[in-house]
């Protein structure tokens, strides 16, 4: 038996007669900090919604042991999830809203969720309905890391939040959340602040998963090249799966290819993700 | 964390999201109310007890609390109709359904606890509010006694008698109500969950129209109105009292009794009807959690 968080096997999805996920396979194991990222409508929350029992789908779903669309209410003791940042019940304050967590929700510490609300402008007498979108955000995800979760999933999860806070809370996650048995998956547009804090990395585009695997295995099989114009055909030789050429330099990301090669055509480099992202989700063929 | 907190969460949600149609307004009715009767003693427009000098304090009273519990029967039953066509569908139009979701509560048990509330906890709320409106009304009662000494005054002891025996008949015709009606609430909360705040023009539309193909298919034949319609007619009309025990209520000199009429309810109610009638409502919200299971947004 898999010790696997989720486990996906020929995930498919079709809305209509339009075939959103295409047979998905992938395995989280526990511990790891996974980064799911695709272009808008690429299926990463149809993804998201099969694991969290929000959708019906084809193929085989496991999370935690169990089909999380039969099981949605059992599986949500040890997952938690956002999906949208906007979704607190409007007519409730703050407090009642703790006080009916910590009825509802057998994980739900609502110290907890107090600590992590320090330092924001959410205050315990104030009516959710009134709160701004950033306030939203903040209250719900401090709502989320009071619960102790095996799983938790975050869908764009800073959305409209400012820079100061984002960076805040991404380290709060590491730091005070963040444990061995956990499990962390996370889809943002804004893939340059998570990157620090990635174990696992999955590109989705139009519903196929084009990329799974650690970041540490990153630099060695991804490299990118900023060569110059009278380098540039040699470099263009070794078939980089993406070429742009930015300010009069080339820049070139490889997959695979050998960086001893590659070494005397410029100035070698790691792809950050965002580079990558580019790179292998352009859908013309950035290479030609 | 027991299974009775997590329902105890439900039904203070509902509480708090629908307080203002349960508890604010019935109490705002009930100020108003007690000012339109303090105004009145204090302008000393206590008029007509003279026209019923055949009645005692107590019968005055029991009657006119009766008839202010029928009043908040009537607002019980329009806003348990509202809340049916508003609350199963009020996740989704508020944008709260992922929130909701990302619970460990089942869908069923979401929609059973608005149920319930719609059915059991909002009526006992409103008949508290019925309570003290009833108190309100002994008090007025003896303040008249005293203004228009047409009628003696009625004492704490057999104003408390009767306060009980109206109270205890009023909440089993609430309950008695509630479940004979609970079908139809139910149905509208269905509804709700598929088409939103349409479902209460739906709830009668619906029924009108397989009515209307009824009579058409059989052109006319069988009972007036067709089976469908006859039937409604019928589950539309709770009969537990009939007009005998109406008059009676009102024409009986003795104290009011609220084990006779409690007993001519449970006799002339139609259980078989009460038992289909939930559930079918069973059904029905296990349905609409059903298909709320498979709705995210």
């Amino acid at each position: 038996m898999s010790n696997s968080i989720v486990s996906v096997r020929a995930l498919k999805k079709q809305f209509g007669k339009t075939e959103i996920l295409h047979g998905l396979d992938f395995e989280i194991p526990p511990g790891r900090i996974y980064g799911l990222v695709g272009h808008n409508g690429a299926g990463k929350t149809t993804t998201l919604n099969a694991m969290l029992g929000l959708t019906s789908y084809e193929g085989s779903v496991q999370v935690l042991g169990l089909d999380p669309y039969a099981h949605r209410a059992k599986l949500m003791k040890d997952v938690a999830f956002i999906s949208d940042v906007a979704s607190l019940p409007r007519f409730l304050k703050v407090r009642e809203l703790f006080q009916m967590l910590t009825d509802i929700h057998p994980n739900f510490s609502g110290e907890k969720a107090l600590k992590f609300l320090e330092g924001t402008d959410v205050k315990l007498g104030a009516m959710i309905g009134n709160l701004s979108k950033g306030m939203l955000a903040q209250l719900h995800l401090a709502v989320v890391l009071a619960i102790d979760a095996k799983l938790l999933v975050l869908d764009e999860p800073t959305l409209g939040l400012d820079i100061t806070y984002r960076k805040r809370f991404y380290r709060r996650l590491i730091e005070d959340y963040m444990t061995a048995e956990r499990t962390l998956l996370i889809t943002t547009h804004q893939v340059d602040e998570i990157e620090f804090m990635l174990t696992d990395i999955m590109f989705i585009r139009d519903g196929e998963l084009i990329l799974h695997m650690p970041m540490d295995d990153v630099p060695a099989r991804f490299s990118q090249l900023v060569v110059t114009q009278d380098r540039a055909d040699a470099a263009r030789a070794l078939k980089p799966v993406f070429a742009e050429t930015r300010f009069g330099q080339t820049v070139m990301v490889y997959d695979g290819a050998d960086q001893a090669a590659l070494q005397g055509l410029g100035t070698l480099s790691t792809p950050t993700l965002s580079d990558l992202f580019v790179a292998l989700m352009n859908r013309d063929g950035g290479a030609n | 964390m027991t299974a009775f907190s997590s329902w105890r969460a439900l039904f203070v949600r509902e509480y708090l999201e629908h307080r203002v149609a349960f508890q604010w307004a019935p109490l705002g009715i009930l100020t108003l109310l007690a000012i339109s009767g303090l105004s009145a003693i204090t302008l000393r427009r206590i008029e007509g007890l003279e026209e019923f000098p055949f009645f005692s304090a107590a019968k005055i009273f029991e009657l006119g609390y009766l008839v202010l519990l029928a009043l908040w029967l009537a607002y019980t039953a329009v806003t348990v109709f509202f809340y049916f066509g508003d609350a199963f569908s009020a996740d989704r139009r508020n944008n709260a359904m992922l929130f909701w979701k990302s619970m460990p509560v089942s869908d069923a048990k979401i929609l059973s606890s608005k149920t319930l509330s719609g059915l059991l906890f909002f009526p006992a709320i409103i008949l508290i509010v019925g309570m003290v409106s009833g108190l309100l009304f002994y008090l007025l009662v003896n303040v008249a006694a005293y203004l228009a000494p047409v009628i003696g005054f009625l004492n704490p002891i057999d104003g408390l008698a009767s306060f009980v025996q109206v109270t205890m008949f009023g909440a089993v015709i609430l309950l008695f109500t509630m479940m004979w009606y609970a079908p139809f609430f139910a149905w509208v909360g269905g509804l709700s969950s598929v088409f939103g705040r349409w479902s209460m023009p739906l709830a009668f539309v619906i029924p009108g129209l397989l009515a209307v193909i009824e009579n058409i298919s059989f052109f006319g034949q069988g009972p007036r109105g067709g089976y469908i319609w006859q039937y409604l007619a019928y589950r539309s009309n709770y009969a537990a009292l009939n007009e005998a025990d109406f008059e009676l209520m009102f024409m009986n000199s003795q104290p009011f009794n609220a084990s006779f009429y409690i007993s001519r309810m449970v006799q002339h109610t139609d259980w078989t009807q009460m038992g289909i009638g939930l559930g079918f409502a069973v059904l029905v919200i296990w349905m609409a959690s059903e298909y709320r299971r498979r709705r995210i947004a």
